[in-house]
């Protein structure tokens, strides 16, 4: 069964009288526990593809289901919700609450789900934190980290709440190549452990070698894939 | 909430410019606002011992037929409606519950002739002393002789009108059988003592609807004044109700008793002459030859009736109502007028501060202006306050939108927003109402006094008193609220609408 399912997705912004078609007609079915790349060139379409896969950007056309639930007949706060339960994000620029230290950040997810108790909450934190090797840094604040670091804890923070799907929009684009290998390794790790589909997109050619599956964009349409 | 409160408690530590800046508009927002309500409660409590406590109760009942209701100050020298049923009004107001107390007086517009030049115009109250020293909480201090005792008749003049009739008349004033007392005597009277034109009488001539002329010669028995606000309460001299009454051509309590009398063929055993005389000597106009013209009968009649006539049977003006705390002022109308409606009374109620005229209005007038300044202060903190917060949110597109996009929704943002708000309107805020309270206490302290009459209704008394106490704090805080949650709301709607695509685009 696909994770998620686009049919003739697309996605249109007015910039005064003209229209940018972002996303023009995209149909593709994920299946559970892919590791998948999005690729193509700047202005291809890969984060507008990927923020309407996050349920942070509504498609103009098309269907779009997540675990089954077509996105396009949830409010706000139901969108809300899918995001909290089901989907993980990574983003290029880390974007964690900068006056939270490391547990924290990884904390503030499960605080907003209010169903685990605060000891449980404390005990798949750190167990996600060990997960991405951050431990000696659980105090430190974003700020304190370095860019790899932050990383980490990004990535801890996305999959402590078991999400089904993990977005990653160029996690590595910040990164010097080595540690943009070790995130990746650490996000192989976690997809063949832990079973969570992963979707990234990059236009790095030495991430591609970790993708089981690529999706080429180009001008708002796949091309290979 | 635990974690909102942390969030927003680290967020105000570490824009640590903008919490100075935002603190310190809320500080002193608070600050402006706890003095101004602190000036405000003791111009009200000034207002409430020193005028309605003392001077002109609560309300003040009137014939229906009196059109103007500053029946305490009336510019155009209009004698107030006579009210001919006190007992009636007595009898059905006495046991209302919203009522602590009722008094009556006449009040009347009079001139004081003067043989040497013209009259002077004056208003006089007529009254039983005793209980409307005690109504209006011995509202007086003796400055000379002695107050009124029992059905005493005379005047008692206040130590300004005093003043102001050396001034422009010429003489001075003083009590009857009493020494000269030089203490008490104007820098001016002081250099003419030689020649010092001393009066222990006055002739007033009462000022009637249909301008009848009527005069009487008053004792002067004491001078006074009122313990506060006498320069703007002092317009008033005192007699004794039934002086009052003849001056003014209204039926006396010995008039009533007199007919009745005459009715029954009984009790007093007075002749038609003797009444006939009565009425015609007591009003005779005596302007010419400064003299009251008495005659031994009628004195013999007079002190007969007194022995048994009763005071309220006779005609007031005005009745002065002292409500039960807590109780208000229109609301306490609107049941007097139905029960004059009901029982055919025949009378109105007015409000304190528009009873004692002109003065009431200024005095309205400060405290409107004084809390428009305040309301001004709260409107501008709420400007500058929502201003900066709404900077502050678009500042943090970043932080807020990624909150959402991991699954925080739109009140949480609102929790975190009011939480920081409220935090340092908290800090800030009551540390403005602390510095306040202090420096209302202190300016209390300082124990201020003027004699302007402007600040002195202003001041609500002869010495400034700002008071705070805990109602007062209370209403600090409640405003202190308002401000903070009217600041923050525009800013919270700025913050719910960043998207994570917002944060995104930034990026």
């Amino acid at each position: 069964m696909s994770i998620v399912s686009l049919k003739n997705i697309q996605k249109y912004y007015s910039l005064g009288k003209t229209t940018v078609k972002a996303v023009r007609g995209v149909d593709l079915a994920i299946k559970e526990g892919a590791f998948m790349s999005i690729v193509g060139p700047s202005g291809s379409g890969k984060t507008t593809l990927l923020n309407m896969i996050g349920c942070i950007d509504r498609p103009t056309g098309g269907e779009l289901l997540i675990d089954g639930v077509d996105i396009s007949k949830l409010n706000d706060n139901k969108l809300t919700d899918l995001r909290l339960f089901k989907i993980g994000f990574i983003f290029q620029s880390f974007n964690l609450i900068p006056v939270l230290n490391v547990m924290e950040n990884v904390e503030f997810p499960l605080l907003l789900m209010n169903k685990f108790s605060k000891k449980q909450i404390r005990e798949r934190a750190l167990h996600m934190i060990r997960q991405v090797q951050i431990e000696d840094q659980i105090k430190h604040k974003p700020a304190e980290l370095s860019g790899g670091q932050r990383q980490r804890v990004a990535i801890a923070r996305a999959l402590v709440t078991s999400p089904k799907i993990v977005l990653a929009d160029e996690p590595t684009a910040n990164l010097d190549s080595e540690t943009g290998n070790s995130i990746l390794s650490l996000m192989q790790r976690l997809n063949e452990e832990e079973n969570v589909t992963f979707i990234f997109s990059t236009h790095d050619p030495e991430v591609l070698e970790y993708a089981k599956n690529v999706v080429k964009l180009r001008d708002g349409m796949i091309v290979q894939g | 909430m635990g974690l909102m409160f942390k969030i927003a408690w680290r967020n105000i530590r570490r824009h640590i410019g903008k919490t100075v800046v935002i603190g310190s508009i809320i500080f002193i927002g608070a600050l402006i606002m706890t003095i101004g309500n602190g000036i405000i409660s003791g111009v009200d409590d000034g207002f409430q011992k020193n005028i309605v406590d003392s001077f002109s109760g609560h309300l003040v009942l009137v014939s229906d037929k009196q059109i103007e209701d500053s029946v305490l100050a009336i510019m155009n020298g209009q004698t107030v409606q006579p009210i001919n049923n006190f007992k009636q009004i007595k009898n059905e107001l006495v046991d209302v519950d919203i009522i602590k107390g009722i008094l009556p007086a006449g009040v009347g517009y009079v001139w004081i002739l003067n043989d040497s030049g013209q009259p002077i115009d004056q208003y006089i109250l007529g009254i039983e002393f005793e209980k409307y020293y005690n109504f209006f909480n011995k509202n007086l201090e003796i400055v000379e002789g002695e107050f009124l005792a029992g059905d005493e008749r005379g005047v008692l003049v206040d130590k300004k009108i005093r003043e102001w009739l050396y001034d422009f008349c010429g003489y001075w004033v003083k009590p009857q059988n009493e020494a000269l007392n030089l203490d008490n005597l104007t820098k001016d009277a002081k250099k003419n003592i030689k020649n010092l034109d001393i009066r222990e009488e006055l002739v007033f001539m009462g000022l009637s609807r249909k301008n009848s002329s009527l005069d009487i010669l008053a004792e002067v028995k004491g001078v006074f004044k009122f313990k506060q606000l006498n320069s703007v309460l002092g317009f008033y001299s005192l007699v004794d109700i039934e002086s009052l009454r003849e001056c003014m051509g209204y039926f006396t309590a010995a008039d009533v008793k007199s007919q009745v009398s005459q009715e029954e063929e009984a009790l007093l055993s007075l002749n038609d002459d003797t009444l006939e005389g009565m009425f015609s000597s007591s009003f005779e106009d005596v302007s010419g030859t400064n003299n009251i013209v008495l005659s031994d009968d009628i004195f013999k009649v007079q002190e007969k009736v007194k022995e048994i006539q009763d005071l309220e049977d006779g005609v007031y003006n005005v009745v002065f109502v002292k409500l039960q705390p807590g109780v208000g002022l229109d609301d306490a109308i609107t049941k007097i007028e139905k029960i004059s409606k009901e029982n055919g009374l025949g009378i109105r109620a007015i409000k304190w501060n528009k009873a004692i005229g002109l003065m009431g209005q200024l005095a309205m007038l400060m405290k409107s202006a004084l809390f428009m300044f305040v309301a001004f202060i709260f409107f501008v903190a709420i400007i500058i306050i929502m201003n900066t917060l709404s900077m502050a949110a678009m500042e943090r597109i970043s932080e807020i939108g990624m909150m959402r996009a991991v699954g925080a929704r739109k009140f949480l943002i609102s929790k975190m927003f009011l939480a920081e708000t409220f935090i340092l309107a908290a800090m800030f805020g009551g540390l403005g109402v602390v510095v306040g309270a202090i420096t209302i206490k202190i300016l209390a302290g300082l124990n201020l006094t003027t004699t302007n009459e402007f600040l002195q209704i202003f001041y609500g008394g002869d010495t400034f008193n700002p008071l705070m106490g805990a109602t007062d704090i209370l209403l600090c805080v409640v405003q202190l609220v308002a401000v903070t949650v009217l600041a923050v709301i525009y800013p919270i709607i700025v913050a719910r609408r960043i998207t994570p695509l917002d944060a995104i685009s930034r990026d």
